[in-house]
């Protein structure tokens, strides 16, 4: 029941505090409000400059646009692929500055001009501004919402420590150390049985499905089920043993490289390596256990 | 005498002669070959970065490489060996992407300001191998909690450990792997021709609002990704829907992003969703990514000083019984901090007559500090998901330097170059260990591998970035202003859309605009996050407000797809079919990518050169 409010607060608290955490200060809003008129004009501006580079462009072509008559003009224009996009664009510009409040025989340089004055005169918060000036806007619904991530992720936590200790209602398989450490040591020592006699560049599949099954039906279900041995032992007792456990998993790796690579003296070794580190496994985590 | 018979002592002695055979890891011929590729790569992904604004992983391109090569041609059956190539080619060329995403605004800032023109090289090549070297030692002390304890999934690195296995893994799952990179290779054909979108977006077809945005991302990988991840990713696709779905139309509702009232009705919407993520969601995420790696730093401190203290225990038990321990010593890493602590300092000196001895020991101490918390959130966010939000801590990075230098935009950029390589060779380093874990390699070989030649990458991508700078005025593609390409915008000018980023966000901080209120906010909303006893929560929130939604929510499909077949068919089929063919999803899309651009590269090349 601890973790199921636990996550509904956590779900609630993220949702307010991530909410009231994004949200702008006042001044900051109007400065961006502004900033989209500058940015409006300001691409009206760069639309009018590529069709200056392609007036350029034309010229340099031999199509003087302003030696042309009226009619000739309206025939390139009707005939350049260049010219027809540029103008559509810019048309289109105009339209949306117009609607912005540019008057008609307007010059959009000086558009612009007042629509930078209008940002300048709001004028950009400095970084403590910003900070105090968020905090007034939503600084409370952000407060409130990490208060209520905080109250959930301890009841969450409550949860998971009475899970633990077997009087909580959470659901998952218990997991047995000791216990899976003998069902591997049992393994290993068949496995190293089948591998004994083994020559190199032997085939060698039945130890490597071995290997996948000790893999499958023991030592993953062990990795999965970690966190129960966190919330028992903590991050650093559990630490203690759970690093050379990591250490014989990964020799028992280097043991089914081996083997695929028909090197069954290196797979032997680090059999022997993989015991070794299991074995270390075990007695750390008696040492931990006796700690209570 | 019983039972020893001629057959017996013929057994022996053929076990005896072959077992000297040795089985090669950390080889010469496995580390030149990981040498070349990574120089090869290097060198082609700094242009494909420039031209495209993002990096490549070279992880699965030398595994495939070196399967060729090692296995194919050499006759050498060691996958261990394969995993030390594919360490160090990946380890030079992870230089590539943290050099693109910085260096080029300093150039590119120099055009309008003259007096950045002569910025120094001789520190800048000293700032990034500093960065190289410390990114790797800074890490490595990680490995047990990222790989071991946590079991952070790293998708990719799981995806090159199955390449690595598949000669031992059998005709069916070989297949399984091959029909996704396939599947994979088509899909990216389709986008990359322009047959299918790079989003298919629902929303737009069903009329929602640009700031409710429905739209998956079509990448095999990234879907791959989100398959390997399984329910771990999760946290990472409520992120993006909290975010896209809850507080995007809430901000709207509410009135928080108020228009200007004479915007055009049409701009509004579009203005709104664009506000939403630029100014609210990612700044938020990128603060959030910062309090959720402090916590994390903090929570897991006990273990990591456990793991210290295991290291130094078995460095010591091996001195005594004279064999190597698995990984490399706390002395050798602390001596090669300090060294990159040292060269990071001199770089910070001699980058500009303006800074004192006292700015550049600040410099060098807020640097390391920086780039280890970077580090680590970018291992974490690349473990859990893949993805890495590398160009975003590069730009605080810059701010921090910025801001540590009094306005010095050299120096600034130059330590932030030995930033943003440093936390991408963390995440490459951590992704090779866990590679290696599965196939069994020794870290410790690893890890001296990619710190030996961790001053190679910096080199050839600083060199090809200056040539590229440099470009003559004869079409040949570049990005300096002697380009023509560029001035006259042929297809051979190379954007470099990352660093043009970057340039923007120093002009921005000249004029003060830094999103202060919403990294302070979202870092104590990502530490609170923390506490709730699910690993890696608030790393994953925060990386998907971080990033568009909709590679979020085609991640987020595979976590989806893989919790229901692993409910419908077990673990099992997990492990021996789902793992192999989104392994395939990742490499196919990874090498199809890679031969698209490299032949558009080529195209260019010859095209631009005439």
């Amino acid at each position: 029941m601890k973790g199921k409010i636990g996550l509904v607060l956590l779900l609630l608290g993220i949702v307010i505090a991530a909410s009231f955490g994004s949200r702008n200060g006042d001044r900051h809003s109007r400065f961006r409000e502004a900033s989209a008129k500058v940015a409006a004009a300001e691409k009206l501006m760069g639309v009018l400059e590529e069709g200056r580079e392609l007036n350029k462009t034309l010229k340099a072509e031999g199509i003087d646009l302003s030696t042309l008559s009226m009619d000739e003009h309206i025939a390139l224009m009707k005939s350049d692929e260049r010219l027809k996009a540029q103008v559509k664009k810019a048309q289109s510009e105009l339209k949306k500055l117009r609607q912005w409040g540019m008057e008609s025989d307007q010059d959009p340089a000086l558009f612009l001009h007042l629509a930078e004055a209008e940002r300048d005169a709001i004028g950009l918060p400095g970084p403590q501004e910003r900070l105090i000036s968020w905090f007034q806007t939503g600084g409370l619904g952000w407060l409130v919402g990490v208060v209520l991530i905080i109250g959930g992720a301890v009841l969450a936590r409550m949860q998971v420590a009475e899970d633990n200790a077997g009087t909580g209602t959470g659901s998952g398989g218990r997991v047995d150390f000791v216990a899976t450490m003998a069902e591997t040591r049992s393994r290993l020592s068949a496995l190293q049985e089948m591998i004994a006699d083994l020559p190199m560049d032997a085939p060698a599949n039945k130890a490597r499905l071995a290997i996948d099954s000790l893999g499958d039906d023991v030592l993953n279900p062990l990795v999965e089920g970690r966190g129960q041995l966190i919330a028992r032992h903590g991050l650093a007792g559990f630490a203690e043993y759970f690093g050379p456990f990591s250490a014989g998993e990964r020799n028992v790796n280097r043991c089914w490289s081996a083997l695929t690579d028909g090197h069954s003296v290196v797979a032997r070794e680090a059999l022997e390596n993989a015991v070794a580190a299991f074995e270390s496994a075990e007695k750390q985590y008696e040492i931990v256990e006796g700690r209570g | 005498m019983s039972g020893y018979t001629a057959a017996t002592l013929e057994r022996e002695i053929c076990l005896s002669t072959q077992a000297v055979r040795p089985y090669p890891e950390l080889s010469l011929i496995g580390v030149a070959l990981g040498t070349v590729q990574g120089i090869i790569m290097t060198a082609s992904f700094v242009y494909i970065a420039l031209k495209l604004g993002f990096g490549l992983g070279g992880s699965t391109v030398a595994a495939i490489l070196g399967f060729v090569a090692l296995r194919g041609v050499l006759r050498r059956k060691s996958i261990v060996e394969n995993n030390i190539n594919q360490t160090v080619a990946s380890g030079i060329n992870t230089a590539s992407s943290g050099v693109v995403f910085t260096l080029p605004a300093l150039m590119l800032l120099s055009v309008s300001d003259p007096t950045l023109e002569d910025f120094p090289v001789g520190p800048l090549i000293f700032s990034a191998i500093a960065g190289s070297l410390m990114g790797i030692v800074l890490i490595i002390p990680l490995r047990k909690q990222m790989i071991e304890f946590e079991r952070l999934k790293f998708p990719s690195g799981v995806a090159v450990a199955t390449l690595l296995k598949s000669p031992g893994e059998g005709l069916a799952q070989g297949t399984i792997l091959v029909g996704g990179a396939v599947l994979a290779a088509g899909l990216t054909l389709l986008v990359n021709f322009g047959l299918m979108p790079e989003d298919l977006d629902v929303g737009e077809l069903a009329s929602l609002p640009p700031w409710v945005p429905f739209a998956l991302y079509i990448s095999a990988a990234n879907f791959g990704a989100g398959l390997l991840s399984g329910k771990g990713g999760l946290p990472f696709a409520f992120g993006g829907v909290l975010a896209w779905w809850v507080i995007s139309p809430i901000a709207v509702q509410m009135g928080w992003i108020p228009p200007h009232v004479a915007m055009p009705a049409g701009d509004i919407p579009h203005w709104q969703a664009a506000e939403i993520y630029s100014q609210m969601l990612r700044p938020l995420g990128i603060g959030m990514l910062i309090g959720g790696a402090l916590a994390g730093v903090a929570s897991a401190l006990p273990a990591v000083t456990g793991a210290m203290k295991s290291l130094s225990a078995a460095a010591k038990l091996a001195r005594e019984q004279g064999s190597s321990p698995d990984e490399l010593s706390p002395t050798v890493l602390g001596v090669a901090a300090a060294a990159a602590m040292v060269m990071l300092f001199l770089s910070a000196l001699f980058s500009s007559d303006e800074i004192g001895v006292g700015t550049a020991i600040l410099v060098a101490i807020v640097g390391a500090l920086w780039l280890a918390l970077a580090g680590i959130i970018v291992a974490q966010a690349t473990g859990a998901t893949d993805i890495s939000p590398l160009s975003g801590l590069a730009l605080i990075a810059v701010t921090l330097m910025f801001f540590v230098t009094g306005g010095n935009v050299t120096a600034a950029i130059l330590i932030g170059v030995a930033v943003c390589i440093a936390t991408s060779q963390c995440a490459d380093m951590m992704q090779d260990l866990k590679t290696g874990h599965l196939v069994g390699s020794r870290p410790r070989e690893q890890q001296l591998a990619q710190l030996i030649l961790c001053w190679i990458g910096p080199i050839i991508a600083i060199g090809v970035l200056f040539l590229l700078w440099n470009a003559p005025g004869d079409g040949t593609p570049g990005f300096g202003p002697q380009s023509t390409a560029c001035i006259e915008q042929t297809q051979f000018c190379l954007s470099a859309p990352q660093a043009g980023a970057l340039q923007g966000m120093i002009e921005a901080l000249q004029s003060s605009d830094a999103a202060v209120d919403k990294y302070a906010s979202g870092a104590v909303l990502g530490g609170a996050l923390s506490i709730f006893p699910i690993g890696g929560i608030a790393v994953l929130v925060g990386l998907a407000m971080y990033l568009p939604f909709s590679i979020t929510l085609a991640y987020g499909v595979g976590n989806v797809v893989a919790m229901g077949l692993e409910k419908a068919y077990g673990r099992e089929f997990i492990g021996r079919k789902l793992v192999p063919f989104a392994a395939g999803l990742i490499v196919g899309e990874a090498l199809t990518q890679l031969s698209w651009n490299v032949i558009q590269t080529g195209g260019s090349l010859l095209g631009g050169g005439a």
